[in-house]
């Protein structure tokens, strides 16, 4: 295996950047760090035109080219600060399916990640096929045959059921309590499933769910008889999956190594491993890119951009379905006037923001970028300072006569950088008349703030609410983000609630051609939209970094990233 | 001496215990909850009701700082269902490479700041003086985490000389070493500084003592009468280095994250963001006892170095 001692391996091809940029660099980390947000970080010059494409740097010219190549083991830094706990689901939220649930693991079916021109779409996977019931509530698949879990064991129907009752059924000896709720999401329709032969299980749902088969892309499908060998406290020490990678070495805080898996079904992996290192400072990460110690980092520092991409590293930006978005508190006045939250709409600056924040994000004009099947043409909002000042008045308010209150985090994944954000807004804000307040939040803190809703009254002092959903993701974000109640019997986040969307919402959820499904969800977008239901922001650009090294990589629409196709050259 | 020794031992245990009632009341005030971590986004009441049954959290709170007092002092930190490890297991691994950089930070710090301090007073108005207490007041002024991020960039990222983040324990000694280095250099400076500026202040203080006038009129050379000086000035070194160590064996958190070095700081700093409570009650029981021991192992130091303070502790 190549590299796999860091310290050895510093490369000297990178040595011949200047100590002056690297001091430039320095101040502009510390001003990051320090959360001033003052300095504005270089422009990379990566407008909005390289916006959609792949990448655009050196190296990924040759990707189609050289697409014979083979070989090498990825080291990953994470932006999470722990090795996600390789048990399913993975510990560490996205950050833990995209690097440990889907390489070891596989799901019935998997998302289409190898392309990155649209949003990717639910393929077969250990599930063959699938049919549908006439009452549209009963799935049954035709598994694959002939795959067997890295320890040796068989994959079957018996081996998904298990994986079922372990996370759905409390009666059962292997259900894991501390993992099943934060699985709940994907199984809340789950009414039963049942083994009808060796390879082939069915699921009835409690009502038509058309977008199951998105949900069970998320479920990854661990070895049964690990988990009977070394109970479900134990088992991550010996995880065992039928993914493109197995898993050889994990310490709990430090590292985990995995190897190609040299029988996956979907042919051997290019990469012979991959390394995953925990490294939650940006910074730090920057390093270990620059120094050669890693060939992949998430989400560097936007400054750190210009002098990666002078040096020739693999910048990857592009378009999927994230938002950054404000949430109008519309439980209370004053934002249950519509025209108060269109204003604020108009008052926001984005393109102002995008470049403080070197083009890492574009501006959004409603819930999900515009190559998502459900964008709604015709609507959206944009920056208009005189418009907004006008809508203001409408709505009843003098400058200096609105101040308001918002609630973020500090950090996070998927956050994008709230402290420069929030100050620019503020800014915006001012240049109409109206105050804001900032309430910041650890992001922990934070997240509780998002399941209980600004309708607690913990909570309900402030105005507005930040939110960082996956925007349209999966269809069933439409659920999570915008029906007027939760599950739980829980309001909305915020206090949104316009009744045709809960029907458009759930009309779309039973309408079983996919295409079909998201015109429905077109039309509840537009009114979404025309409610300015919240402050449609940002949408965050996916940044990632790699060494001019890793070849065959694509970037995809998606949270979640394919493997299979990545090497690195010698 | 051997009194002096008992009844500062128990005096560390009201200490011990108000720490940990404080802090069992900080994270009980706190905003967030810990069954969070446990629930999906639209997670349901009856969900989130069952992982606090679950976690203990359905208790009244003196319940449940009762049980943990209990089980502690049976030496049974308890079991982090965060992690899934036992919550022992977890402050051992952590302990161990936060214990490594510590030692080697606090060698280089106090061996450091004892030697350019005494140089600076024996320098004292000179140029030399003038350069150390320079780099002192550097040393305290500048975060340790800018001199980290500096160190990684000059060294790492464009020299390319040394790693930037890991332990390297398990690649041998000398990768090892290469990985102590910058957390060594960016751990130690505060030590450094302040040992310098103690150190400084004490010799020359000394220096001006009655009994140095008597001994320079006897006709002792400048080194015996070092020896004389050292001896009389360690003590308020002493005092501060105590405090030092457990500062570094208390873990920082930033200089752990930005090398990527597991910790007791990151190890905290993980388990208060998550309300993992058994993880941060334990790690705090075990960073005040090391404040408590090392405080301890000051005094008994000063007391046989100094026949004073033994008399006066009696």
């Amino acid at each position: 295996m190549r590299r796999d001692t860091p310290s050895d391996v510093i490369d000297a091809k990178r040595r011949r950047r200047t100590l002056s940029a690297a001091l430039a660099l320095t101040l502009a980390l510390l001003a990051a760090a320090c959360g001033t947000g003052g300095g504005s970080p270089t422009d990379v010059g990566s407008g909005a035109d390289d916006v959609g494409t792949t990448s655009e740097t050196a190296g990924s010219e040759d990707a189609d080219a050289a697409a014979e190549g083979s070989g090498g083991v990825l080291r990953i830094a994470m932006s999470a600060a722990n090795v996600p706990r390789p048990t399913t689901p993975p510990t560490e939220g996205g950050e833990g399916l995209r690097f440990v649930g889907m390489t070891i693991y596989d799901g019935l079916t998997r998302f289409e990640v190898e392309q990155g021109e649209e949003l990717p779409r639910p393929v077969p996977a250990l599930a063959e096929s699938w049919e549908v019931s006439e009452d549209e509530l009963t799935w049954t698949f035709t598994l694959r045959q002939g795959v067997t879990y890295h320890d040796g064991s068989p994959f079957n129907a018996e081996s998904v059921a298990f994986q079922f009752d372990r996370m759905k059924d409390p009666e059962f000896e292997f259900y894991d309590e501390f993992d099943a709720p934060r699985h709940g999401e994907q199984y809340r329709t789950f009414a039963s499933w049942e083994v009808i032969d060796e390879y082939t299980i069915s699921i009835t749902t409690v009502e038509p769910n058309a977008w199951l088969d998105w949900s069970l892309a998320q479920i990854m499908l661990p070895s049964p008889a690990m988990i009977i060998e070394h109970g479900n406290e134990n088992y991550a020490a010996y995880a065992s999956g039928t993914g493109p990678f197995r898993m050889t070495r994990y310490v709990d805080g430090e590292i985990m190594e995995l190897e190609a898996n040299e029988n996956y079904w979907r042919g051997r992996p290019k990469l012979d491993g991959l390394i995953l290192y925990p490294q939650s400072e940006a910074s730090s990460r920057t390093a270990s890119l620059q120094s050669g110690e890693v060939d992949w980092a998430e989400v560097p520092a936007p400054d750190a951009l210009a002098s990666l991409e002078a040096d020739g590293f693999q910048i990857f930006m592009t378009e999927y379905p994230h938002a950054i978005m404000l949430g109008f508190n519309q439980f209370r006045e004053p934002f249950t006037d519509i025209t108060l939250r269109q204003a604020l709409n108009y008052a926001a600056d984005r393109e102002g923001l995008a470049s403080i924040l070197s083009d890492t994000g574009v501006p959004a004009g409603q819930y999900v970028p515009p190559f998502h099947p459900a964008h709604a043409p015709d609507v959206g909002f944009f920056y208009d300072p005189e418009l907004a000042a006008e809508l203001l008045a409408e709505a009843g308010y003098q400058p200096g006569e609105l101040s308001l209150t918002l609630a973020y985090p500090l950090s996070g994944s998927g956050n994008m950088y709230p402290n420069p954000m929030v100050e620019k807004l503020q800014q915006d804000f001012a240049a109409i008349g109206v105050t804001l307040e900032l309430s910041p939040y650890e992001w922990g803190a934070f997240s509780d703030i998002g399941l209980a809703g600004l309708e607690d009254p913990l909570y309900g002092e402030y105005d507005l609410l930040w939110r960082s959903p996956g925007a349209g993701m999966l269809p069933n974000y439409y659920g999570r983000d915008w029906i007027c109640e939760r599950a739980g019997g829980k309001a909305q986040q915020f206090g949104y609630c316009n009744t045709t969307v809960d029907e458009l919402y759930y009309e779309a959820a039973a309408t079983f051609d996919i295409d079909e499904s998201f015109e429905i969800l077109q039309q509840a977008e537009a009114l979404i939209t025309e409610d300015a239901a919240a402050l449609f922001w940002m949408h965050d650009l996916n940044l990632r970094v790699m060494s001019p090294d890793v070849r065959g990589y694509v970037h995809p629409k998606s949270w979640y990233v394919d493997f299979m196709s990545v090497w690195i050259e010698e | 001496m051997v009194s002096l020794i008992i009844r500062r031992a128990a005096m560390t245990l009201p200490i011990l215990f108000g720490v940990t009632i404080i802090v069992f009341l900080l994270m009980m005030v706190l905003p967030g909850d810990p069954a969070q971590s446990f629930l999906a986004e639209d997670a349901t009441a009856a969900e989130r009701d069952r992982i606090r049954a679950e976690l203990g959290l359905d208790r009244p709170l003196p319940i449940q700082y009762a049980t943990w007092l209990a089980d502690t002092v049976r030496a049974d930190f308890g079991f982090s269902p965060f992690r899934r490890r036992s919550v022992s297991s977890l402050l051992a691994q952590a302990w161990w490479n936060t214990a490594v950089l510590a030692a080697a930070s606090a060698v280089v710090g106090l061996a450091g700041g004892v030697l350019l301090g005494t140089a600076a007073a024996l320098r004292r108005g000179r140029l030399l003086d003038k350069v150390i207490s320079f780099v002192a007041l550097t040393g305290l002024s500048v975060p340790s985490f800018f001199i980290a991020v500096v160190l990684l960039i000059v060294f790492s990222a464009n020299l390319g000389w040394l790693p930037s983040a890991g332990t390297g324990m398990d690649q041998g000694f000398g990768t090892f070493l290469k990985h102590l280095v910058m957390p060594m250099i960016a751990g130690s400076l505060g030590t450094l500084a302040i040992t310098a500026r103690v150190t400084r202040a004490s010799v020359i203080d000394t220096y001006g003592a009655d009994f140095v006038q008597t001994l320079r009129a006897k006709g002792m050379s400048q080194s015996q009468l070092l020896g004389h000086v050292a001896k009389n000035a360690i003590s308020p070194v002493l005092t501060t280095s105590g405090l030092q160590i457990g500062n570094l064996l208390g873990g920082a958190v930033l200089i752990e994250t930005i090398f990527r070095w597991p910790g007791i700081g990151t190890l905290v700093y993980n388990a208060i963001t998550s309300r993992d409570l058994l993880v941060v009650q334990g790690a705090t029981l075990v960073i005040a006892l090391t404040f408590v021991l090392m405080n301890l192992i000051v005094d008994v130091a000063q007391a046989t170095i100094d026949p004073r303070l033994r008399q006066a502790v009696h």
